[in-house]
């Protein structure tokens, strides 16, 4: 069934400090959803505003198919299908990485889901029974993903996934992504700096700059605009 | 578990065992009555807890330990100023049952069997406790979010609801050992005052967080103070604060605490 996560004039702040204007933003299911900016361009505040989390302030209005999700809870978004990976990562270390998925798993998912987590992140089959400190940075990404789709989600918010991984494991990981939004039937949210890994997953890009978004597009438009690249996003990101 | 210092939880100990009084009377109760008892202390101070943390500790869990710490400690004073106008300032007494007051003969030593009672009792519910962490969904629930709260509703669980049940069981359980301690001490509004610093002293030298390093650390303050006692008498009072001394000088963060979460960067 056809869903879409609107994000309409949102602006965020964590305190008396502004780090969002007025941003939209449409994710529609089966399809992925690129944020590119450099750091502090707001990037991590769209998503942890989506999910509601309490330490930031937000205007604006964030919704399922017309349902606001502005006055809820983290665990009420979450439980209406919205999964969230932070950049850090954050599995329960003191839990197995079987928990660790098991957790997240809502009322009402079908009970080949876990069987079909595994066909999806196939590196986390092998760690069902270690603890989460045990595992490396990339086992815990992988995890931390696989946790998110346990909850069978409409939309999953991936929050810098490649960040201080080998670019072997982000290959790997580019490849699950991608896989993502037709396997699970989901709407993918990607923020990152790595340009050409937002770029090669990405059906429509948003480029962040100082809590605006600065431009909106193909991502074939944007690489063919080194102009554009060049202006707002820095060199390394290319 | 919910990195709550709480003060609160002595005075709570001792209204388990001045609802005791009220339950048991001057009697020698039965054994039933002494578990009604057992089950009233726990289910009033259980309640309790429910209200003290929806009225004062769920709005300071992402405060400083030094705000929720001066909270806990102010709650204590009411709850025994309350108790008193209850219960009255004058110590009580509670009698056990009857057939629980001799002595069991143990390798030649003559045991109070209340006294192994109350070994039994804590030894079956720190059993319990471990396999309530360790083996339920309540327990996983309750371990991720001790951890990382926000993450723990990113999940999709209502972290106030388990933190708001985790208080209730604490607080229910101190009930429950008010209860148990009451005939063996001179029960008053401030009967927990002296407990609560040792309880204090064991779940640091354990390990903040960790039920099972509080468990080694219970058993290992119990027998230095015996052995102070029997052995060096001048030191017995005072054995609590010399392990605390050393633990935090060679391991400060205690003998278990939270060690592979340290680890897991």
């Amino acid at each position: 069934m056809t869903s879409t996560l609107t994000v309409t004039g949102l602006s965020a702040s964590y305190g008396l400090a502004s780090a969002l204007k007025s941003i939209d933003l449409r994710v529609e299911k089966g399809r992925c959803v690129g944020l590119l900016g450099r750091n502090g361009a707001g990037k991590t505040t769209l998503l942890k505003s989506i999910v509601a989390d309490p330490e930031i302030t937000v205007r604006g209005d964030v919704a399922i198919d017309g349902r606001s999700l502005r006055k809820l809870a983290t665990y009420k978004v979450a439980r209406l299908g919205v999964a969230w990976v932070p950049d850090t990562r954050r599995i329960f270390t003191r839990l197995t990485v079987a928990e660790n998925l098991d957790i997240a798993r809502r009322r009402g998912v079908a009970s080949d889901q876990l069987e079909r987590v595994l066909e999806a992140v196939p590196l986390v089959r092998g760690l069902l029974k270690r603890a989460g400190y045990e595992l490396s940075g990339g086992e815990q990404q992988a995890v931390t993903i696989a946790r998110a789709l346990m909850s069978a989600p409409d939309f999953l918010l991936l929050d810098e996934p490649t960040e201080g991984l080998s670019p072997l494991i982000v290959e790997q990981l580019q490849a699950s992504i991608a896989r993502l939004p037709e396997i699970f039937d989901l709407g993918v949210v990607v923020a990152e700096q790595n340009f050409r890994f937002v770029t090669d997953l990405a059906d429509e890009v948003h480029v962040l700059e100082t809590g605006e978004m600065v431009w909106s597009g193909t991502p074939e438009l944007l690489v063919s605009d080194p102009d554009l690249v060049d202006r707002h996003l820095s060199v390394g990101e290319k | 578990m919910l990195g709550v210092l709480n003060f609160a939880h002595g005075s709570l100990f001792a209204v388990g065992a001045l609802v005791a009084t009220s339950v048991i009377g001057t009697v020698f109760p039965s054994i039933p009555v002494f578990i009604g008892a057992a089950l009233v202390g726990a289910v009033v101070v259980g309640v309790l807890g429910l209200v003290v943390e929806r009225t004062v500790v769920r709005r300071l869990y992402r405060g400083d330990h030094i705000t929720m710490l001066l909270a806990t400690f102010a709650i204590l004073l009411i709850v025994e100023g309350a108790s008193e106008l209850l219960w009255g300032d004058s110590p009580a007494t509670v009698n056990q049952p009857k057939v629980l007051s001799g002595n069991v003969h143990v390798l030649g030593a003559a045991l109070p069997a209340y006294s192994i009672l109350l070994v039994v009792i804590g030894a079956v519910f720190a059993v319990g406790l471990f396999l309530l962490l360790n083996r339920s969904r309540f327990g996983r629930d309750i371990k991720a979010i001790a951890q990382d709260q926000v993450m723990g509703e990113a999940v999709g669980l209502n972290t106030k609801r388990v933190m708001f049940l985790v208080f209730g069981l604490g607080s229910a359980l101190a009930g429950l050992a008010g209860v148990l301690i009451a005939p063996t001490v001179s029960v008053s509004a401030n009967l927990g005052d002296s407990y609560i610093l040792e309880s204090f002293a064991v779940v640091i030298i354990g390990g903040l967080g960790s039920i099972t390093g509080s468990l080694i650390s219970s058993i290992l303050v119990g027998v230095t103070e015996a052995l102070a006692v029997a052995y060096f008498p001048f030191l017995s009072g005072f054995t609590f604060y010399i392990l605390v001394a050393v633990v935090l000088l060679v391991r400060p963060r205690g003998l278990l605490g939270n060690a592979r979460i340290g680890a897991a960067a």
